[in-house]
């Protein structure tokens, strides 16, 4: 299992804010690519709307999921490859060990892939003594920082180019220097290397096609290219619900999924994977082993006001324009998946108790949803994860996360429901804060337990007469 | 490996949807197509009746959509015209790694007529073909013929591959392995140089999938066991959305179009 660290989100989060590389690289990165994509969706020939499209295709297939997954596997199987069905993290894991034992690896190149992440791959085949090498750019370099990714796409955008310079010049011997395309080569070197000896290879996959029997990966840097192309072994790792119909839906998900990620009209490299190398071709892996993975999404399939998650092909788009990733950053949600789709998803797998400080902290502002290539309703199902949380709820194992918070708004509930205790608890409020600190005439601090609303600013104090006094006053009779 | 797992899961899937566990479901009708829906029929006729204008335009499409993910293009009269272009190119391209310049080129009809080895001996860089792989009497290709062309791919600094289609509206190019066709010959040198003919050029990526799914007249669409887009060259932005291009594939890209007009 990855690790989990979502109860920290409030210090990461202050961490996260205090600092000035990635509260500037995060600002570049929402200028440049919230707005691109939303731009890039205006110039589709159908408009934004083609998400709406889109969400239609991954709802179908994720009703249809079961059926899919069946036609995937025969197709699969059928060309030579192996399809490993893990209903955890740790049967994924165990089965990749025989994989590697099975083929006697030494040495794993690895394309980006989260689910890698969620099962903790890197630290279970570090401990049996087989290197695994991150060969994305981004997640290379947090891997020689021994760092977690603080984005889905862009693992290493808290990092500064100074950084990178000096931690290449202390890890891999290279010279100090700033000069992205220097420090790019350099890497580039360094990985060739890896992808010439290593003995497997390991992907995600961005989406796999039932129809045909492919699983495809989506790449820029060519990395998942080499991992999938040049070892003797190729290992795809697949959440289940990756899955979709049709060969002829590729079209709409795959030009959304370039723009909302990137902003770009299509990504440099799109691979459909289909088995191993047949005997007459003459490179390619020799064998190929697709592992799908349940770990809780089943869990997510079976509520039907949660299902509409599977339908996500984690492209980023969320991270890119939420005013709270903005400012946290991606560390701050304690799991390699961050941002709004983190906030979401994983309460889901990990426990809403466990990691309640996600949706809690999202603003529900509903940027997350427009820049959605899919559509999917987060600010629904943060909503529903709060409601939840604040209700408890059995189904989730959720117990009511502040029972006092509970109490004190059934009590909010009473008072605004009747006028007079109203009046008379706004009479008593205009009393006590007569004697609370005070600077520029705001309140400087509220006494406990509601002191929480002036930790971070100073509140107007109650008028002297309400809106409702002054009115009466006027002689204007208030209508019951 | 067996995988006795699956039958669990499936279930736990069914369950999930509000379905009997132990039962497999049908695909209903509306979930696989066996025929062109009138939307792919559409497009396939467009495709097919194509004119020559239109193709034209394809071609600046193409040309447009090429230079802001810096592809190189170059339209040529006839094959001849794009082999001396393509000479001209790779005698001129520089090395990225040590060692001799080498070239490894597809075994593919198009890169056959170019005649690469007489038009490069002049500048005394050798061509790795994969013909000399190509399947013995018995179909495979064996693990040392396989290991010979892998290190002539290392070592070579240009690949020339051709590739099935070409996408105008995203200068997409669609490459499928298959005998003679080696993945890595577009992937692991520093230059690619992909050579097709213009009437192999397609609109979009609505015409490309249709093409895909309904084009084998068994309606049984074959994409091999691997088949790759490739929209320019390997390019990241990792260190500070800078971008640079050369993360691991090529560094430089160059599509040479025939078109005879």
């Amino acid at each position: 299992m990855a690790t989990i660290t979502t109860e920290k989100y409030r210090s990461a989060a202050n961490e996260g804010i205090g600092n000035p590389v990635l509260q500037d690289a995060l600002a570049n990165l929402q200028e440049r690519l919230g707005k691109g994509a939303a731009d890039a969706y205006r110039r589709l020939p159908e408009g934004p709307d083609l998400r709406l499209k889109a969400h239609d295709i991954r709802m179908e297939s994720i009703e249809h999921l079961d059926i899919l997954l069946d036609r995937l596997t025969q197709k699969i199987t059928e060309n030579g490859g192996h399809v490993f069905f893990a209903p955890n993290a740790d049967s994924a894991i165990s089965y990749l060990r025989n994989v590697a034992r099975q083929n006697n690896v030494q040495r794993v190149v690895k394309g980006k892939s989260m689910v890698s992440e969620e099962i903790g791959l890197n630290d279970a085949f570090s401990a049996d003594g087989i290197e695994v090498v991150e060969t994305d750019l981004g997640e290379y370099i947090v891997q020689l920082a021994g760092e977690h990714p603080s984005h889905i796409i862009a693992p290493a955008i808290h990092k500064s180019r100074a950084d990178i310079g000096r931690l290449f010049a202390n890890t891999i011997g290279t010279p100090y220097t700033d000069d992205p395309p220097t420090l790019t080569h350099a890497a580039r070197k360094a990985l060739r290397e890896k992808f010439l000896t290593a003995d497997m290879g390991i992907s995600g996959c961005n989406l796999a096609c039932a129809e045909t029997g492919h699983i495809t990966t989506v790449s820029n840097e060519g990395n998942i290219r080499m991992s999938s192309t040049l070892p003797r072994v190729h290992v795809a790792l697949m959440g289940m619900e990756r899955v979709i119909a049709r060969l002829e839906d590729h079209d709409v998900l795959f030009r959304l999924l370039a723009r909302g990620a990137a902003a770009q009209n299509m990504a440099t490299y799109v691979s459909y994977v289909g088995g191993p190398r047949r005997a007459e071709q003459p490179d390619g892996p020799d064998a190929f082993h697709l592992i799908i993975l349940d770990n809780g999404r089943s869990k997510i399939l079976a509520d039907p006001q949660y299902r509409e998650m599977l339908c996500c092909i984690r492209c980023a788009a969320c991270l890119n324009v939420c005013p709270v990733y903005r400012k946290i950053g991606g560390h701050a949600y304690g799991y390699p998946y961050c941002g709004p789709v983190g906030a979401v998803v994983t309460p889901l797998l990990v426990g809403i108790n466990r990691a309640r400080h996600l949706c809690q902290g999202e603003t529900l502002c509903g940027a997350c949803r427009q820049a959605c290539p899919i559509n999917i309703d987060l600010p629904r199902m943060l909503l529903r994860l709060r409601a939840q949380l604040a209700e408890g709820d059995p189904q989730w194992s959720v117990s009511p996360a502040n029972p006092i918070e509970k109490v004190g708004y059934g009590l909010w509930s009473t008072i605004v429901g009747h006028r007079r205790l109203y009046d008379l608890v706004f009479r008593a409020g205009r009393f006590f804060q007569k004697y609370m600190p005070r600077m520029d005439d705001m309140l400087r601090r509220l006494p406990p337990p509601i002191h929480g609303w002036t930790a971070n600013r100073n509140l107007r104090p109650l008028a002297e007469h309400s809106f409702h006094e002054r009115w009466s006053k006027k002689g204007i009779k208030h209508e019951q | 490996m067996s995988n006795n797992n699956q039958a669990a899961f499936m279930g736990a899937v069914r369950k999930a949807l509000g379905h009997p566990a132990g039962v497999s479901r049908k695909a209903p009708p509306t979930l696989f197509h066996s025929h062109p829906s009138e939307k792919s029929q559409r497009l396939l006729d467009r495709i097919q009746n194509r004119s020559p204008g239109q193709r034209q335009v394809l071609l600046e499409t193409l040309i447009d959509a090429a230079q802001p993910i810096n592809l190189n293009v170059n339209i040529s009269a006839s094959i001849d015209e794009a082999a001396m272009a393509i000479a001209a190119t790779i005698a001129r391209a520089p090395v990225e790694w040590t060692g001799p310049r080498k070239v490894c080129i597809w075994d593919h009809p198009l890169i056959q007529r170019l005649g690469l080895d007489s038009k490069l001996s002049a500048h005394h860089i050798p061509v790795i073909s994969s013909r000399g792989f190509f399947p013995t009497s018995s179909g495979q290709v064996t693990a040392s013929q396989r290991q010979h062309l892998r290190q002539g791919i290392m070592e070579s600094f240009v690949g020339v591959t051709s590739a099935d289609y070409c996408v105008a509206d995203t200068a997409t190019l669609v490459l499928k392995t298959g005998p003679g066709q080696p993945r890595s010959v577009s992937l692991v040198p520093s230059i690619h140089i992909a050579v097709i003919t213009a009437d192999q050029v397609l609109a979009d990526f609505g015409e490309l999938y249709t093409t895909l799914r309904w084009q084998q007249a068994d309606g049984e669409p074959d994409l091999s066991t691997c088949m790759t887009f490739i929209s320019g060259p390997s390019k990241t932005a990792d260190i500070e959305a800078t971008l640079v291009h050369g993360a691991h594939g090529p560094k430089a890209m160059w599509l040479y179009i025939i078109n005879p007009g």
